[in-house]
Parts: structure tokens; sequence; C-alpha cells
């Protein structure tokens, strides 16, 4: 009778191993693969990174109105920029879940608050307002400029992996500029 | 038609393991790898480059280097430098009012180290560390060349290896231009190593202790003198400790160890009030295994003090794995494989770990890539390749799981030695 299978088979003809050819297109597929499949985990990874730093903003826009409800007005942070020193911290502490002062691409976060703030081209007006940003995957800012008339004019999908560069900004708990969410 | 046809004979041609493994074997054979002038050439390339990389440094100034300064200048103004407060407020009048620094949670032994260089202008100190740093650098490769008895060996490939990581290596280039005291802990424990192998056990034990004093992690090096029964070194360890810690005392008074004690019982298993800390345990960059654990759970929505008991119950595993049956393995016979474990575990189980803890990899990386070559095994550099690539050069940022590349890595490596350690011993051939 006759033998099938592939390992005996080897053995009788004397073949083992695998042929350079079998080698090098084996080769060839592992390297095609790696190249379709780097920017599938390169979106992944961004897309998660975005989620978590939407995540964050959002809880710093629920302990900002924690504070408000409790005083009436938000915290001052007359500079923007959040580290370890500033005494907004300290005063939002109690309404913080987590600290976290970076977003989760390792940039800082800024925050803006009180009456007078002109940011993105919006004008800030009472004491219980605050803007929220995080500058996106390369920590630069962008020159995005609000527009009152076209409100939801700075939302975005997110399609290139230039979208995640984009700045993603929190004004008053509403998303002026950000990933367009369903 | 013969021109045509051989083309189709080599793509025909089979390759076979054992065949494979003879070409490279042949290609590390080679007389020109065996030839210690190219290693001296390449070497002395190799660390300008090294050298080159890190000069800008120079002129910076930056996080750990400053609050080790501040810390020993609060030793000597009798403050409290575990309270973030005080800690902050003398950084202030040292510094500037715009300067932010990290909060200094090792223990009051490493501060007083540093005591006499508080002495220094900032800038002079700065430069001094960057200067130690590198210098460490140097020594931390001549220590492992002799713990892993590479001096001797016939091709100079695992040695230059080390050289290779020395170049290729973002956590060590992080410690210098941090003014980390990574190295110099590293360093101290090789010695240790070093003198253990030579079964000499009262200097083993004083530079362990010396250790543990500086920073708390590698008390983990004591456990084998526990598991292994090696009594001696467990005598002159608690000596040692015991002399180090009444220095210590004699020097700065009970004050700065017991606010150490209280600090670090609050890190592990309470919520920090300093928003340093709590910042820091949340961090993206804080890829520790209580980390990966605490914000895979907030990124669940389940409670972070969650973490803790599956910690705990993970670190004990972790430590069955290394310890139980060692008659079984070789860990027990040999100090740098016990010591490669060890150095794998110490950032995997620290609350906080930063990429540039994984410095202390240099170790575990060099000794698996001997018993690589000296094994045979060259499939597993494909395996090793990558995860070095993880553990030295990843880039941290991402959300979770991606930002924990490096943990896994180290993981990875850790069971990577856990098969080498199972394997039967060989007696150096390479």
């Amino acid at each position: 009778m006759r033998d099938l299978s592939l390992g005996n088979r080897t053995k009788a003809n004397g073949r083992d191993g695998i042929s350079v050819g079998t080698s090098i297109l084996f080769l060839a597929t592992a390297i095609l693969l790696l190249f379709l499949l780097l920017p599938l985990y390169e979106k992944a990874k961004n897309t998660a990174t975005l989620r978590a730093t939407l995540a964050d903003m959002h809880m710093w826009e629920m302990a900002i109105k924690g504070y408000i409800s409790d005083f009436g007005s938000a915290p001052a942070n007359p500079n923007g920029k959040i580290n370890y020193k500033k005494p907004i911290l300290r005063e939002l502490m109690p309404y913080l879940k987590r600290i976290r002062i970076y977003d989760w691409w390792g940039f800082g976060y800024w925050i803006w608050t009180g009456a007078n703030v002109d940011k993105y081209g919006i004008r800030t007006t009472g004491p219980g307002d605050f803007i929220v940003v995080s500058l996106g995957k390369k920590g630069i800012r962008d020159n995005w400029k609000f527009d009152p008339q076209l409100p939801q004019d700075g939302l975005f999908e997110c399609r290139s992996p230039e979208d995640f560069e984009k700045d993603i900004v929190l004004w008053n708990g509403r998303f002026v500029r950000g990933p367009r969410i369903p | 038609m013969t021109i045509l046809a051989a083309p189709g004979a080599v793509l025909r041609k089979r390759i076979t393991k054992a065949g494979a493994r003879a070409a490279v074997d042949r290609m590390i054979s080679a007389p020109l790898l065996q030839k210690k002038a190219l290693f001296y050439v390449l070497a002395f390339i190799f660390s300008f480059w090294f050298l080159l990389q890190t000069t800008s440094f120079i002129l910076e100034w930056d996080t750990d280097s400053p609050s080790y300064y501040t810390a020993a200048h609060g030793l000597r103004a009798h403050v409290n430098i575990y309270d973030n407060r005080e800690f902050q407020s003398l950084a202030d009048s040292l510094f500037g009012k715009s300067f932010v620094i990290y909060p200094y949670i090792y223990p009051p032994f490493l501060a007083q180290i540093f005591l006499p260089l508080s002495h220094l202008s900032p800038s002079v100190y700065s430069l001094l560390v960057y200067i130690l740093n590198i210098l460490m650098a140097f020594i931390s490769v001549i220590l492992m060349l002799d713990l892993l008895e590479l001096k001797s060996s016939r091709t100079i490939l695992p040695a230059l290896f080390l050289f290779v990581l020395l170049l290729f290596n973002e956590p060590l280039l992080m410690t210098i231009h941090h003014g980390q005291a990574n190295l110099l802990v590293f360093n101290v424990l090789l010695l240790s190593l070093v003198f253990q192998k030579r079964e000499k056990s009262v200097p083993a034990a004083f530079f362990l202790g010396l250790a543990v004093f500086m920073k708390i992690y590698p008390a983990l090096f004591a456990l084998p003198f526990v598991f292994f029964r090696r009594f001696r070194y467990l005598t002159a360890l608690a000596a040692t400790c015991a002399i180090l810690f009444a220095a210590s005392l004699l020097a700065s008074g009970t004050g700065p160890w017991l606010d150490f004690g209280k600090s670090t019982l609050t890190l592990f298993f309470k919520t920090p009030d300093s928003p340093f800390i709590r910042g820091f345990q949340n961090s993206f960059g804080n890829v520790s295994l209580k980390g990966f654990l605490t914000q895979g759970l907030s990124s669940l929505h389940l409670p972070g003090p969650a973490a803790l008991p599956v910690f705990v119950l993970l670190a004990v595993l972790f430590l069955i794995l290394i310890f139980a049956r060692p008659k079984k393995s070789r860990i027990s016979s040999d100090p740098a494989l016990e010591g490669s474990l060890l150095f794998v575990l110490t950032p995997v189980l620290a609350p906080i770990t930063w990429s540039r803890h994984f410095v202390v990899m240099l170790f575990p990386m060099a000794y698996l890539f001997r018993r690589i070559i000296e094994e045979k095994r060259y499939a597993a550099f494909i395996l090793q390749a990558f995860l070095a690539s993880q553990i030295f050069y990843n880039l941290p940022w991402g959300a979770w799981p991606f930002n924990q590349a490096r943990l896994m890595a180290a993981l990875g490596l850790f069971v990577m030695l856990l098969y080498f350690a199972k394997r039967p011993s060989h007696d150096s051939n390479i």
C-alpha cells in the first residue's frame, strides 16, 4: 500500500529539511505579512491611545464640573500647562479618580479655566468655563480655529496616521475638535 | 540549457537543520571572529559611538539627579525628604520656583552617599554624575565579561554583543541623561555576584547589603541565600545590614528612616496623598507588573486596588518558578543564571518602573546570548533579538496594553531563561 504520510515519504527519499525555493517563498510571505500587519497594529495602537486620551479628558471634565458645583467656579490655572506643581492639581485631587497629567502619547494636557481665555478661537466668558486640550500624537499644536457658525467643523474621521496628530479640544464638556464619535 | 537549469538546481537544494546549524557554526568559528585584535578595534569604535550619543547630556539637567541633590541637601537641613511639600519647597530654594522635581522615594542611605557631592554647585554636580555614570557603564561591561567568563572564550561574539547592547540601549541612555543611580546599584549587584561565583561570602554579602541600602529591589537577590540555605552568606548579609543601618543612623538620626518607612508602606498599600506618586502609579510610562494590572483594571472600569492580590499571586508564582526544584535546574549552581533571573524580575516586581529601570536587562541579555552561542541554539537568537528590541528600543507611548510591550518582553526573557535553566549544564566551550 502506498504511504502518503509526508514524514515517511521525505525520510524514505532521503529528503530531510526544506528546499531553498520553499524557504525563500516562506521568507517572502513572512515579510509581506509583516508589511501588511504593521500598519494594522499601528492603527490599533493609535485608536486605543486616542480612546484612552478621550477618556482621560472626560475624567478631567467631570473633576472640574464637580469642583464648580462645590465652589461656583473652576480652579485657576493661568498658563494652561499641567504639571505636578500646579495648585489646580491639588484642588482637583478629591474629584479625580486617577491622576494623569500626560496623555497616552506622553505629552502633557493643557487646561485653561475661567473667563477671558482666548485659545483656538474660543473666548471663554464665565468663571465656570474651561478648555481641556491634548496635542495629539506628535505633541505639536495645530492651527485649527473654532468657527461658531460651524461648531461641528472641527470634528474629523481618523482615517490616516496624520489624523492622530491633530489636537483634541474639549470646551465646557463638548468636543469641538476631535474624532467624530458615532 | 545548463545555465538555465542552474538556478532551478539551487532552488531545489535542500536546507536541513543540521546543515543550517553547521553553516552558522562555521561563521562563528571563522578565524576572523577569534581575533582579539578585531574585538579591541570594534569595542573601541562602539565605545566611542556610545560616548558620542551621550555628550549632549552634559548640557542638560533632568529629573532624578536634582532629586538626589535635593535629598542630600534635605538630610543636611533636617527636612522630611519624603514629604512632597517639604521636598518641593527645598527644591524651589535650590533651583528656583519654575523647576519641577521628581520625588525622592529611595532609602536615606542613597541620599547619604550623595551628601559630599551636595556641597558642589548644581552644574558641577551634574557634570560629575554624568562622568560617574559613563564610568559605571564601562565598569559594568568589565564585570559582566568576568562574570560570564567571556575573556577566555574562543569567539569574540558574546563579548562584542555586550558592546552592541551598550550602543543600542535606550534605558541606558535615559539613565545617563536623568543622572539616575541605576548603574551604580547594578554594578554593586554585579560585584556581589562576582564574589558569589568565587564563593567569597563576606564581600558578596557586603556588596549585596550596600545595594539593598541604596534601593530596595536588590533585596530579591538575598532570596537564594534563604532558599538554597546559604547561611554563611545570610549571616554576613545580616551583619552588613546592621553595620550600614547603624552608620546611617549615626550620620542622620532615626527621622529619615521613619519617614522612609511610612512613605514606602503608603506606596505599596495605600492611596498616597502626593499627586506625584499617584500620578506615577497611573502614568502610561509605569511598566511594572503592578502598573500593568492597575491600568488594565481601570481600562475595564474595575477597581484598581483589586490589582494587589493578583500582583502578589503572580510574584509568588515567579519566585516558585525560580526556586522550586533547584536540583532539576542549574540555578543554584550558577550565580550568573540566578542573577539573570532576578535581574529580570526586579523591574517587573517594583511598584513603579520606568523604561530606564530596564537598564539592568543588560546582564540577562548577555547571559542568554552566551548560552545560545555555547549550546548552539541559534534559532533562539531570533526570539532574543525580538525581545531585546522591545526591551531596549520600544517607545513606551500608547494605551494599555500597547504601552506594556517592554514588560511583556521582560516576561518573555524570563521564560527563555527558565527554559535554559532546565537544560543540562555545559562547560564553557565557546
